[in-house]
């Protein structure tokens, strides 16, 4: 069910089209799969686990980022399918020193690329779309395939930038010069 | 860069309910911080009230309503109001609170039937419900006013709450 007005934030929100993956605004049924992460012990490096209300606070917290910051989460589609896969995004919540990539993969759709493939296609577009000299990912130390993940994806481990918590992994990503 | 989200603006006779924003978090702070706010989550940590900001904008661009900030023609910003139905709510609630000073005056009558009026014109005609804490028998008297009738009593998020249903749409309320 899209009610018209709901419409209007999905149309607000750009579709990124990349070999696989649609990534567009997020939306409500989403929300189920972030219940489920924050009950997991999956979300430890997120601050997790939390209860289902202090997920759903979070994640409209994020949502909240599109209309006051014109930038935020895109909810990450399977092409083919239409399926949910996960969120990948800039995110900026309470304490965070800049706005920062981040990605969420939902357990079926991990080891298969989506994170990278998503991060891709936000990277291009935030450097597109804003004039920003680099971007960050902010990493628990402990969380060490999304530090690979960061890597991968071209980034650089910076330690002159601040994180959130202490001993934090900060990866930057240059947005200009060069592609 | 901003982007085109458009939440209505709604005019009555003396307020305007508008949408929420950044610079509301003050007064929304003020408010927790005072007594006033003690049957709507009051004294809460600031950052449960940023939060509650933000939650609120990301409510209206996955719902498409919520609660608007409420100012007078003078431009103070008076309270919330607004139909809201986040995870864990039975139903989509119309609430209000007023901030200290601006009570006495009828306001939170006249700002909620304008939300309701706005929600069963956008959104749905399905009656609305109000969570009130039996021991706010100001927020009881809103409700009466705006023809509420006492429906049933529940538990909300672990306290006692009265469930008070309002007539729908065309009761022209």
């Amino acid at each position: 069910m899209s009610h018209p007005v709901v419409r209007q934030i999905a149309d607000a929100v750009p579709v990124l089209q990349t070999e696989r993956l649609r990534l567009r605004a997020p939306l409500l049924p989403d929300f189920e799969y972030w219940a489920n992460y924050f009950a997991s012990d999956r979300s430890i490096h997120e601050g997790g686990p939390k209860t289902r209300r202090a997920a759903w606070e979070h994640w409209a917290c994020d949502v909240a980022l599109w209309p006051l910051r014109g930038y935020g989460p895109f909810g990450v589609e399977g092409r083919a399918t239409g399926d949910y896969l996960g969120e990948v995004g800039i995110y900026h919540g309470e304490g965070y020193p800049a706005p920062e990539l981040g990605w969420f993969v939902i357990p079926e759709a991990e080891g298969k690329g989506v994170a990278l493939e998503a991060a891709y296609a936000v990277l291009a577009w935030v450097k597109a779309s804003f004039d920003w000299p680099h971007i960050t990912n902010i990493i628990d130390p402990a969380n060490t395939r999304s530090v690979a993940l960061g890597l991968r994806l071209g980034g650089v481990i910076d330690p002159t930038l601040p994180g959130i918590d202490p001993g934090d992994v900060v990866i930057r990503h240059d947005l200009r010069g060069a592609a | 860069m901003t982007l085109a989200f458009h939440i209505p603006t709604l005019t009555t006779e003396r307020l305007t309910l508008r949408a929420p924003r950044e610079a509301d978090f003050p007064a929304m702070l003020a408010f927790n911080d005072s007594p006033r706010s003690a049957f709507v989550g009051g004294g809460a940590p600031r950052q449960q009230i940023w939060r509650g900001l933000l939650a609120n904008i990301g409510h209206w661009a996955l719902r498409g309503h919520g609660f608007y900030s409420v100012d007078t023609k003078a431009g103070d910003f008076i309270g919330r109001i607004g139909v809201i139905y986040h995870d864990g709510w039975d139903e989509p609630e119309l609430g209000w609170h007023l901030f200290d000073g601006h009570e006495g005056h009828g306001y939170c009558v006249e700002a909620a039937r304008a939300a309701k009026a706005d929600y069963h014109a956008r959104l749905s005609p399905a009656p609305l419900i109000s969570y009130i804490d039996p021991a706010n028998p100001k927020s009881e008297a809103v409700a009466r006013r705006l023809g509420a009738t006492l429906e049933r009593e529940t538990v909300f998020f672990d306290k006692p709450a009265n469930v008070w249903r309002h007539p729908g749409p065309e009761a022209g309320a």
